[in-house]
């Protein structure tokens, strides 16, 4: 249980320095404050049911947070407290913190010595590390537990005996009385724990609780892979994922990729073939007649001689995933198409360079002709002529684009009006300029639609959001991507006059329309979505129940109490990421959530302590 | 009218031409334009119209243009470069500069953790160097044109040779060497124009220049071409000596052994190796190769002939170096004595060599005037000669006695020109490219052609195998709070620039107007880079270097980094051959010392981090903005890599702190750094799986940093150098790379920065052809420019 006491504005922190340099600069800092005040009490008041300040500064973070400490412990967004607040909170906490401290004290001795034999499942150690940093963040003015006295809580405070923290007389005089002064048991340089955790939780693997043993076996076998010789017997989901910690830890090499390679497979992911040559590809292509899906990622080396090589062998692929094969030309490419399209279903080719043409994907559309999934990403070449291609391909239920060159609207409207019937995924990424007329298109023609990207726009505006969502007959949409489609300009970026971006109104109705079906929903840098647009969305009668990750990071509007209605309104939450969200400062997670971050010096504050 | 080049690389196209080849790997989105500089141009006047500050050229245009023209051809900051037609009496060079000057170019910065101060001395120092010029230019007698004919047939007549100078240079066919074989005694299989290239240069040293210039682009393997030439004739009877900035030391020692698997007995000389102390000539001949930097030449060649003080007077030692005679030098970023007056310069010329090479991947990189410096190098005659106006006296050397008369003819110092100045510099100055300015042009392209060897990325790709490069701009914008901090500081910046303007005082005001530039910028990036310049009102308190919280019971290991006692010991229990976490060298402390002082002073000269409130401190949206691309780079089957480049040392240690205590380990390479904690820590990065990213500021990083294990470069601020940027790109763009590469630039769209990136763009072909020097970059903007900074109109 924490009462943090960082709300102070980051004016108030510094304040002599600012203070003087404004005053140098002949700036009145109390007039910034007062502006910043002026606003803060504007927007507590169009903000029904907020708590009227009681400390103009303890306020600040959380202005609209509940008034009622002891609310429903489903909210879990707990507001920051004010040091009065923190005061008046008696033995009650003392003695959960204490629990708390307890709890870690034991662990890790547990730990220290269990270390000794395994250093791999400290799961217990390093959660009750996780939870030590909540419990007892630095910083929080407390009271002295001997003395009374009020005092700014350290990493170097003591325990009271009896609970609660003492202030630096107190702890000095009790540290006399210690006849062995035991070193802080805090953190036993146990600093690897700390940013292991964080690094996991980043990496969005970290776990509550222990490891299952699968993927204990997994990142032991990973870690021994010069001692396995034969993976052959294990099931696929398990070579699959012992590929991924190879090439996670970069080991894919011309001998571990024979642990891969069998005559029987019909499936082979080479997740990093930076370290493959043309030769280990061709050898691929020889010991797997079988191969139906093949992906490879850097593949570099991939090149004109390899395809020779598979054009000439028996190989009907299906799925074909290609990654940063550069030195591929583009006839080659079509040749592939010629000779081997017809079995193709899915097909992804990125990072190609200008090797992967229009010309190709206009074989495709005559050579392919049961293609289901495209995706071409990171493509420097490929430009409107090359979509009017893929229009034509009436199998084509998934297409993914991310192209350098620009392409007018016209020519995606023209691919949804021609592939509406059976589309179920689109994903354009980096589209600066396109424009409503495609969100209208997707309104008028996609009853199928599950996926859907738009990413990076500067003109689509909220109007033509609110439009699409607005008697979608669509059914609810799983994924949505609409990332930075938002109004780039420099010189007013708070006023938005024209609506441009997905902002407050078609947020609203894209949580509307899809509240049943959301899994995956990111309106990152979304900027204008208000926080009334976002307390609307997720406000006490709103669930989303398949909600399992949400990005809301550089949406500046976003507060604690909005992070905790999320965590209220999105009971499958995962994760939720809040980088750049500068008004989040202290919010309590609930337990198995994992908040991803919060911009303070407290790493990704995660995992509620809250049960 | 002045002219210049766009880039370097065009000098390999001269005269103008279109170079956008298909081939070019850069492309980018948003409408930002920052990729290759598709079009080769060498402006002709209408161009420079919008820079005010220049003047109509005259008799003396020259020398007389250093502010305004910064950046074009031939005129330079280092002022006296085309100077010693005219005004040979200059006083001896300042050499307290030649000292920045240097940093500057090998890449050290100080310990120092005000980056603002460094680059406001600059300004200043620029402010002085344009004060000091305008002088000189006033009491300057002009010359007339009727003399100066006089002299013309009077040197012509004693040195005939300067007639036909430039048929004769071009009689000679240019070098064809074809292909070498693959040296047996190199590991690595050298790709086809390496083996060119090493052709050409053995084909060179049997030449009568006995040597020259490998001018090619970054990450074509100049090292390799280099080590291979060494062992060409190996065993050689005498050592080769390697000259390198002091980032790429250990480098050089690792690649060399690992291209040749220790075959060559190489020495690093250093003040850190004990080997390389009380050395003499015979210890030096028992190696094949001696490798040190620039500053340890220097500095030996300074005690040789300015001596040092000691208390009894000043004492001169003589050089070991200079007392060998090396079979081969090899200059290693050979731009580094672009200023030939340099104790660092002089200190190359002067060495005793039987073979000369220069390596520059921007050989002609800012101003034709440093590639004076590298003809003089590499003796090339008579193009590096003075000649003298009255007699056939020629010398490679600029010897005046005290009473500024020439040591050989005894005519004054005055009658003697610089060929290459008078032949090259001053015809490019005075008439651009057209008239003699464009002849000039088609000389250098004639001497280059022979003495120098240039291949570019582009045209070797494919052999190059070089992975695709996408360079991308992501923007974002101020939180509230930090958009009161960030709107007071500009706006009080565009005060205080508009009563520049109204006053009509702009011009005086340059340093100012800069500082004022540097503020915006560094708000851009965390307001503490304003707030916590100084100690005050900050916690002072010492961070442990392994658990990121404030030490406690602080100790300090050889290496200069704080630990909390508890954790260093713990850590060195727990590690077989412990390495510092923070420098990457083995780790020596002193578990048993006295607890460090906290004092405010100490505190205040190491990291930024030492001095802010952790509990209190919030991160800025800069800041967020890197670590969330970060972030979403983790992957369950890909370990990404990232370079992350910064002006500011303190940003990078705000950025270190805030990514390790989000649990994403990092590597910092600081100016500080000894070799050998530079090369620990690159090899700390490169072979540990773990490390996501490497920090390096821009001063620190740009040269000779190998970092292939990377394929994301992260620019934290904008530079005004696009330039920069690209070779920034090719620390990890280069040969062994396999990944596909991103190049992107972290902006913030409400603060100076969005409007840095316009100017950039408008600018590119203004500003690009400097490469290393910012602040150059930054003299070529013109009173609109500012104003739009300012302004943003
Ligand atoms: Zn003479
Ligand atoms: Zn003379
Ligand atoms: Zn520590
Ligand atoms: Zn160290």
């Amino acid at each position: 249980m924490s009462s943090r006491n960082r709300q102070q504005r980051q004016i108030r922190g510094p304040q002599s320095a600012l203070t003087d340099f404004l005053a140098s600069h002949n700036i009145s800092a109390n007039q910034i404050r007062l502006d910043a005040d002026a606003r803060r009490r504007a927007a507590e008041a169009d903000g029904d049911g907020a708590a009227p300040p009681q400390d103009a500064q303890a306020t600040t973070a959380s202005a609209a947070e509940p008034a009622n400490e002891n609310e429903d412990d489903t909210v879990a967004a707990l507001p920051a407290r004010g040091q009065r607040a923190a005061a008046r909170l008696g033995q009650e906490r003392r003695q959960k913190e204490q629990d708390v401290i307890d709890k870690i004290k034991s662990g890790k001795k547990k730990t220290s010595k269990r270390k000794s034999k395994d250093d791999d499942s400290d799961d217990d150690y390093e959660l009750a590390k996780a939870l030590s940093n909540a419990a007892r963040p630095p910083g929080q003015s407390d009271n002295c537990a001997v003395c009374g006295k009020r005092f700014t809580v350290t990493a170097y405070s003591r325990n009271a005996p009896d609970g609660g923290l003492l202030c630096t007389p107190c702890g000095r005089e009790l540290a006399k009385d210690d006849a062995v002064p035991k070193k802080k048991p805090k953190r036993l340089g146990n600093v690897e724990g700390r940013r292991q955790v964080q690094s996991k939780i980043l990496d969005g693997t970290y776990h509550t609780g222990a490891k299952s043993l699968m993927t204990l076996c997994i990142e032991t076998l990973a870690k021994n892979i010069d001692l396995a010789d034969d993976i052959s017997g294990l099931p696929s989901l398990v070579v699959d994922k012992i590929a991924r910690k190879l090439s996670k830890h970069r080991l894919l090499d011309p001998n571990t990729l024979n642990l891969f390679i069998q005559p029987t497979v019909d499936e082979l992911a080479i997740y990093d073939g930076a370290k493959l040559s043309a030769d280990e590809y061709i050898r691929v292509i020889q010991t797997c007649p079988e191969l139906k899906k093949l992906k490879i990622f850097n593949g570099i080396h991939f090149k004109d001689e390899v395809m020779d090589y598979l054009l000439s062998r028996h190989i009907e692929l299906e799925d074909f995933h290609l990654h940063g094969a550069n030195l591929l030309s583009d006839s080659k490419w079509q040749e592939f198409f010629q000779k081997k399209g017809r079995s193709l279903q899915s097909l992804k080719v990125s990072w190609t360079d200008k090797h992967f043409t229009n010309a190709a994907l206009v074989v495709l559309k005559d050579t392919c002709p049961s293609l289901v999934r495209l995706k071409v990403m990171h493509n420097q070449s490929v430009s409107g002529d090359g979509i009017k291609g893929i229009a034509r391909m009436p199998s084509l239920r998934h297409v993914s684009l991310d192209l350098r060159q620009t392409v007018h609207s016209d020519i995606y409207v023209d691919l949804v009006n021609r592939l509406s019937e059976n589309l179920e995924t689109l994903s354009l990424t980096r589209v600066a300029n396109v424009d409503n007329t495609l969100l209208d298109a997707i309104h008028n023609k996609c009853r199928r639609l599950k996926k859907l990207r738009i990413t990076d726009s500067e003109i689509m505006t909220d109007e033509g959001f609110y439009r699409l969502f607005t008697g979608w007959t669509n059914k609810g949409l799983e994924f949505v991507d609409f990332q930075n489609c938002r109004q780039l300009e420099s010189m007013q970026p708070r006023l938005n006059p024209d609506g441009v971006g997905l902002c407050s109104k078609g947020f609203v109705a894209l949580m509307a329309h899809s509240s049943r079906s959301l899994k995956f929903l990111n309106v990152q840098g979304c900027r204008h979505i208000t926080r009334q647009g976002f307390e609307e969305a997720f406000g006490p009668d709103k669930v989303y129940p398949e909600l399992v990750k949400l990005e809301i990071s550089f949406c500046e509007e976003v507060t604690d109490f909005i992070v905790g209605s999320i965590f209220r309104s999105c009971p499958k939450l995962h994760e939720l990421n809040v980088f750049g969200c500068m008004k989040v400062k202290d919010v309590r997670v609930p337990r198995g959530k994992i908040l991803v971050g919060v911009p303070n010096a407290m790493g990704m504050v995660i995992d509620g302590d809250d049960v | 009218m002045a002219s210049r080049l766009s880039r370097d690389e065009d000098v390999g196209d001269l005269p103008p031409t279109n170079v956008a080849r298909n081939a070019s790997k850069t492309y980018q989105w948003g409408g930002q334009k920052h990729g290759k500089n598709p079009a080769t141009t060498i402006p002709d006047s209408d161009d420079l119209s919008d820079s005010d500050l220049s003047e109509p050229p005259d008799e003396l245009v020259s020398d007389s243009s250093v502010g305004s023209l910064q950046g074009y051809i031939g005129t330079d900051d280092d002022d006296d470069d085309d100077d010693d037609e005219y005004d040979p009496t200059l006083p001896p060079r300042r050499d307290a500069r030649d000292a920045d000057e240097d940093d500057d170019i090998t890449g050290i910065d100080d310990d120092d953790n005000d980056n603002q101060n460094d680059d406001e001395d600059e300004a200043l120092d620029l402010l002085t160097v344009r004060g000091a010029t305008a002088n000189r230019r006033a009491y300057r007698r002009p010359r007339h044109k009727k003399r100066s004919m006089n002299d013309r047939e009077r040197l012509l007549s004693n040195h005939p040779e300067l007639k036909t100078l430039w048929t004769d240079l071009a009689s000679q066919p240019i070098l064809k060497a074809g292909k070498a074989e693959q040296p047996k005694s190199i590991k690595r299989q050298l790709k086809g124009f390496q083996l060119e290239g090493l052709a050409w240069m053995k084909a060179m040293e049997q030449t009568e220049w006995k040597g020259g210039l490998l001018g090619d682009e970054m990450g074509l393997g100049k090292t390799i071409q280099a080590v291979s030439l060494i062992m060409s004739d190996f065993p050689a009877k005498k050592p080769t000596l390697v000259l390198v900035p002091p980032v790429a030391l250990m480098q050089w020692m690792t690649e060399i052994e690992s291209y040749t698997d220790g075959t060559l007995k190489t020495l690093v000389v250093h003040g850190t190796n004990a080997k390389s102390k009380n050395l003499t000539v015979k210890d030096i001949k028992k190696y094949h190769v001696i490798i040190m930097s620039y500053n340890s030449l220097e500095s030996m060649y300074r005690k040789q002939e300015k001596g040092f003080k000691r208390k009894e007077g000043i004492f001169k030692e003589e050089s070991v170096i200079h007392q060998t005679t090396f079979h081969r030098a090899i200059l290693d970023e050979a731009h580094s004595i672009k200023t030939r007056t340099t104790m660092t310069a002089k200190a190359c010329f002067a060495l005793k060599v039987d073979y000369r090479w220069c390596l520059s991947g921007t050989p002609l990189q800012n101003r034709i005037g440093e590639f004076f410096s590298l003809v003089r190098f590499l003796n090339i005659r008579p193009f590096a000669c003075y000649m003298c106006k009255d007699c056939p006296c020629s010398n490679i050397e600029w010897g005046m006695n005290s009473d500024n008369r020439c040591n050989h003819c005894n005519h004054g110092g005055m009658r003697h020109v610089s060929v290459f100045n008078q032949e090259l510099l001053n015809p490019i100055q005075k008439f651009g490219n057209s008239g003699p300015g464009k002849a000039a042009f088609k000389n250098l392209r004639t001497m280059t052609d022979r003495i120098m060897l240039r291949r570019l990325k582009k045209d070797h790709t494919n052999a190059m195998e070089l992975p695709v490069k996408e360079i991308n701009v992501e923007r974002q914008f101020f939180g509230e709070e930090e958009n009161d901090f960030a709107n007071s500081i500009m706006t009080n910046g565009q005060r205080r620039f508009d009563t520049y303007v109204a006053t009509g005082v702009m011009l005086n005001n340059y340093a100012n107007i800069f500082g004022l530039i540097m503020q915006m910028r560094q708000v851009a990036n965390h307001p503490d880079l304003i707030l916590k310049k100084n100690s005050e009102g900050g916690q002072n308190v010492l961070v442990c270097n392994i658990c990121d919280e404030p030490a406690e019971d602080a100790i300090r290991s050889r290496c200069k980094h704080d630990f909390c006692r508890v954790c260093v010991k713990t850590y060195l229990q727990s590690s077989v051959e412990p390495e510092c976490p923070q420098c990457h060298i083995p780790l020596a402390i002193d578990l048993e010392q006295p607890e460090m002082e906290q004092d405010e002073v100490s505190v205040k000269k190491t990291s930024i981090i030492n001095r802010i409130k952790m509990e209190n401190w919030t991160s800025s949206s800069k800041i967020e903005l890197l670590v969330h691309e970060l972030h979403k780079l983790r992957s369950n089957h890909a370990s990404h890599k990232s370079i992350i480049f910064s002006q500011f040392t303190t940003m990078l240690q705000l950025i270190e702190w805030r990514l390790r205590r989000a649990g994403i380990t990092t590597v910092m390479l600081d100016g500080s750094m000894t070799p050998a904690q530079r090369q620990a820590s690159i090899n700390h990065f490169m072979t540990n799986v773990d490390v996501e990213c490497f920090l390096v500021s821009l001063k620190a990083g740009g040269v000779a940093l190998n970092l292939t294990e990377a394929s994301r470069v992260f620019i934290v601020d904008p530079w005004w150098n696009p330039a920069a940027e690209w070779q920034s790109a090719d620390r990890c763009h280069r040969i062994g790379q396999s990944r596909p590469c991103t190049i992107t630039r972290l902006c913030i769209e409400d603060s100076v920065e969005s409007r840095m990136v316009l100017l950039q763009e408008k600018k590119t072909n203004m500003i690009n052809s400097t490469i290393n020097s910012d602040d150059a970059a930054m003299e070529s903007l013109s009173p609109e420019d500012l104003q739009f900074l300012f302004r943003g109109s």
